[in-house]
């Protein structure tokens, strides 16, 4: 990747991180304050403990992150009340090691001795315990704070199968994770990344069948991000795709736990961001983005021919408008004449030649289409009103448009709604009026013109070095099993071959079997 | 250029999509009448030979491309002159064919069209295809190969079921004798499409099985002769000897025909859109052959392709209008002048010149050792 290498990283100044923490207790809690502004959110509770009260003790946590009940119950009773018959001060400097070892009931405690790691620490609610005398403190995790439930996703919905969605915390997400894949191999690595937001970024994937260079390829192109902050998946996935000037996308996303798991049973590599529900995987290629999760769990011949309504929604999706331009404007001898009769008379009070005809109603929908996104959900029921009497009869009553055109736009808006992931939705849209244009300028050659440029392009591009187009180019005979067909699921005994270079074969029943006849002559004789 | 590479499969389709590329659009040669579908067996099977000729060229020196074995094989100096003549040659069909599709597409569906702009968009196709590299060429060949066979089967359904052929057409077979048919076999049959096929020996050193070149070379000429004789045999079938010799496009006028119960009819965008992706292919893979013999003989950097691609892009569009404005010249020079003047020497005779030196050259080197 010569586009990373190229730019440096740049070492931002960090000047409290480094400092060691004091050993006088009030200096550090100055300088703690001083940097953080006083704000108002920080709590520093500071008391004195131990039989005789000399032990001067500080319990620093950010309100809202933690835990409160926690921090009460396991934190400041422990050090304030049921050690207060402990001798702390008689054994000295030791105090630090006697309370961590034997006093604090914390699952996870980790010791701090630099002021950047205290502010980390407390600025992602934990609650840290800082002893006067000591150089170190010791920070417990009592992290809590007010989210989301796992609710039924918004986005990628189905009829058949589980409705839990991922939430914006990236705990509940790896949980969501562990709870479908419990097996030893499952590895998930946290890293923070973003300057200021610090944002922990879990990659995971199944060891041993993830592809290890593909595994090393992310890890790297992680850590050659340089940002300040990251606030939703997006970010990262613009950060790390392989090709930034392409409609299409190279990273699949997802907000449904069983879609990543599948993809990491397959051997692909997941990257949960924590703050956005939407999981990353990778490598996706084309045909990802026509499989929805409900393929999986209705029958494999119903699914197979559902994949295939969606690849021809795709295409009308792109190319309806387009063709239908071509058709009227320049090879009108192609269409059967009685349909070429019908449509000539719709055309015959209509203004505009078809290319602005299509244009307008195309943006018009567009507008109706982020305008009905955006909208608080109240007045959302009036854009449907106003689009329907605008895209409708109206437009075609008042000689604006044909009512052919409708067709064509209704079809188009219809379609582009059937693909399984929004991110490839918007890749045809934008790709639309590109044909559009061209099939305006040469017809027919014009669009055969697109679709050639597109395919070059498609076989060009790779996803995390896997060609985007496989398997169908470069064809791989044992990976049609799940690619525009579903085969049974017992069928499905390999992985992707380009994707887990390792560990091709998967553990997998066998076709399930009629029960053999002469058995149950044998039973009936019995009975 | 390195890491590129093909697989057998897309070797295979790309062969098959250059053969039926012009043959099967322009037609084969009908000058033999009625037992011209004879021609294309007989021609299949030179081509065959001409084939095993040039692998058995390109075993002397298997990892390296054509123009880079002729300096191999004849030394820098009179090889690179070679080199530059081979370069030229597939530069040169790349614009005859560019000339033979354009003018095609223009007379079919862009009529008031401009030549050059048709040209210019093509070019354009060809020129993407050319900077992203073979690799990219043939995966694209391969999403497009199930269209094209889609395509052409339908279009065989949709003749067959109206009943369009008639077969006491092509009776009596050998009405005119053999003599007719051999002399139409050679030069112009043997030479085009299957002596093109020179063209892939710029290929070879990219193919990821190097030692199934032969055997998946003689199936995709195999296949693709079959495929155009079928063609020729249902056209011919159809029309008449004496009419299909008179039609431009025959391909074409056949599909114009059907129609099936005012349900299947007009079906002609099948063979237009065919008849653009196999064009498609068959200039790509001559103007890329042509790139990288430029690429390696000039010894010009990769991070320069792009500008070396885009100018003989402008060139290529350039070249192509000024030999086939005139359409009829065009045919005519084709036919009758470039299969024996241009495509003999350069197909046959200097292959063959070549795997002399390089024989003898090894000779005298052993008894030398």
């Amino acid at each position: 990747m010569p586009r990373y290498s190229r730019r440096k990283r740049q070492t931002p100044k960090e000047e409290t991180s480094t400092d060691k923490l004091g050993k006088s207790l009030q200096t550090n809690i100055a300088q703690f304050k001083q940097t953080l502004g006083d704000s108002t959110d920080i709590v520093i509770r500071n008391f004195k403990a131990g039989q005789t009260g000399s032990m001067d003790i500080a319990v620093l946590y950010t309100s809202g992150l933690v835990n409160e009940a926690i921090v009460h119950d396991f934190v400041l009773d422990t050090l304030m009340v049921q050690i207060r018959q402990t001798p702390l001060d008689t054994i000295e400097k030791q105090d630090y090691q006697i309370i961590k070892d034997f006093a604090m009931t914390g699952g996870n405690i980790t010791d701090i001795d630099t002021m950047g790691k205290l502010f980390d620490h407390v600025l992602s609610g934990d609650t840290v315990v800082m002893l006067d005398g000591s150089i170190q403190a010791m920070a417990i995790d009592t992290r809590d704070w007010e989210s989301r439930g796992v609710e039924e996703p918004s986005t990628q919905s189905v009829v058949r199968g589980p409705k839990e969605g991922f939430t914006e915390t990236l705990r509940t997400n790896t949980a969501l994770m562990r709870r479908r894949i419990k097996d030893e191999n499952l590895w998930i690595r946290t890293k923070p990344i973003g300057k200021k937001s610090k944002t922990d970024v879990a990659v995971v994937y199944l060891n041993g069948v993830a592809d290890e260079k593909v595994v090393k390829e992310v890890y790297h192109r992680l850590d050659k991000i340089n940002i300040d902050a990251i606030l939703d998946s997006g970010y990262v996935e613009e950060l790390i795709q392989d090709e930034t000037y392409t409609p299409f996308p190279t990273v699949y996303n997802s907000e449904r736990p069983d879609t990543i798991a599948a993809g990491i049973l397959e051997g692909k590599i997941a990257i949960i961001v924590d703050g956005s529900p939407f999981v990353l995987l990778v490598p996706a290629l084309f045909v990802n983005f026509f499989q929805a999760a409900e393929d999986y769990f209705q029958r494999a011949d119903f699914s197979t021919l559902i994949r295939m309504v969606r690849y021809l929604a795709f295409f009308l999706a792109m190319l309806t408008p387009s063709v239908y331009i071509a058709l009227t404007t320049y090879h009108q001898e192609m269409i059967p004449t009685s349909l070429l009769v019908s449509l000539s008379a719709q055309r015959e009070g209509v203004p505009f030649p078809a290319f602005v005809e299509a244009l307008l109603m195309e943006i018009t929908f567009e507008i109706l289409r982020e305008a009905g996104v955006r909208l608080p959900k109240a007045v959302g029921s009036a854009i449907s009103i106003v689009g329907a009497l605008v895209l409708g009869q109206a437009a075609v009553e008042a000689g604006i448009v044909s009512s052919a055109m409708v067709i064509v736009v209704s079809l188009t808006a219809i379609s582009s709604f059937v693909s399984p992931s929004f991110s490839f939705a918007i890749s045809i849209r934008m790709l639309r009026f590109g044909f559009m244009i061209l099939a305006a300028t040469l017809g027919l050659f014009g669009i055969l013109l697109g679709l050639i440029i597109l395919t070059l392009h498609l076989s060009s591009l790779r996803s995390f070095g896997v060609p985007y187009l496989s398997p169908m180019a470069p064809f791989i005979v044992a990976d049609q099993k799940d690619a525009i067909l579903r085969f049974p699921r017992w069928k499905l005994t390999t992985r992707p071959r380009l994707i887990s270079q390792q560990k091709i074969t998967r553990e997998n029943g066998e076709a399930p079997k009629p029960p053999k006849r002469s058995r149950r002559k044998k039973r009936k004789k019995q009975e | 250029m390195g890491t590129e590479k093909i697989n057998g499969l897309q070797f295979f389709i790309m062969i098959l999509l250059f053969e039926l590329g012009s043959a099967v659009v322009l037609g084969f040669t009908y000058e033999a009448g009625g037992s011209s579908w004879i021609v294309i067996l007989l021609s299949m099977l030179a081509g065959i030979v001409l084939y095993l000729l040039f692998t058995y060229l390109a075993g002397y020196h298997p990892d390296l491309t054509l123009t880079e074995a002729v300096c191999k094989i004849t030394g820098p100096f009179i090889g690179r002159l070679i080199a530059l003549v081979y370069i030229s040659y597939f530069f040169y069909i790349a614009a005859r064919v560019l000339g033979d599709f354009s003018n095609l597409i223009q007379m079919t569906i862009l009529r008031l069209t401009p030549l050059i702009v048709v040209a210019g968009v093509f070019t354009l196709m060809v020129v993407v295809a050319s900077c992203l590299g073979i690799e990219v060429i043939a995966r694209t060949a391969e999403t497009f190969f199930p269209w094209v066979i889609f395509f052409s089967t339908l279009f065989l359904l949709f003749v067959y079921i109206d009943g369009l052929p008639d077969f006491r057409n092509l009776q009596p077979i050998l009405d005119k004798g053999w003599e007719p048919i051999l002399t139409t076999v050679f030069p112009q049959g043997m030479t085009f499409p299957f002596g093109e096929l020179i063209v892939f020996m710029m290929f070879f050193p990219y193919l990821a099985v190097p030692d199934k070149k032969t055997s998946i070379g003689i199936a995709g000429i195999i296949i693709s002769g079959v495929m155009l004789t079928v063609t020729q045999v249902t056209i011919l079938a159809v029309h008449g000897a004496e009419a299909a010799k008179l039609l431009t496009i025959p391909l074409l006028e056949t599909i114009s025909l059907v129609n099936i119960q005012d349900i299947i009819q007009r079906m002609d965008p099948l063979i237009i859109i065919t008849m653009i992706i196999l064009g498609f292919f068959k200039i790509a893979l001559f103007f890329h052959a042509a790139i990288i013999g430029l690429h390696e003989t000039l010894h010009i950097p990769r991070s320069k392709r792009i500008w070396l691609v885009s100018g003989a892009g402008i060139v290529l569009m350039a070249v192509t209008y000024m030999i086939s404005h005139d359409y009829v010249k065009h045919v005519k020079i084709g036919l009758d002048i470039v299969p024996l003047y241009v495509h003999v020497p350069l197909q046959i005779i200097l292959p063959v010149l070549l795997i002399g030196v390089a024989f003898i050259r090894n000779k005298v080197l052993k008894t030398s050792k």
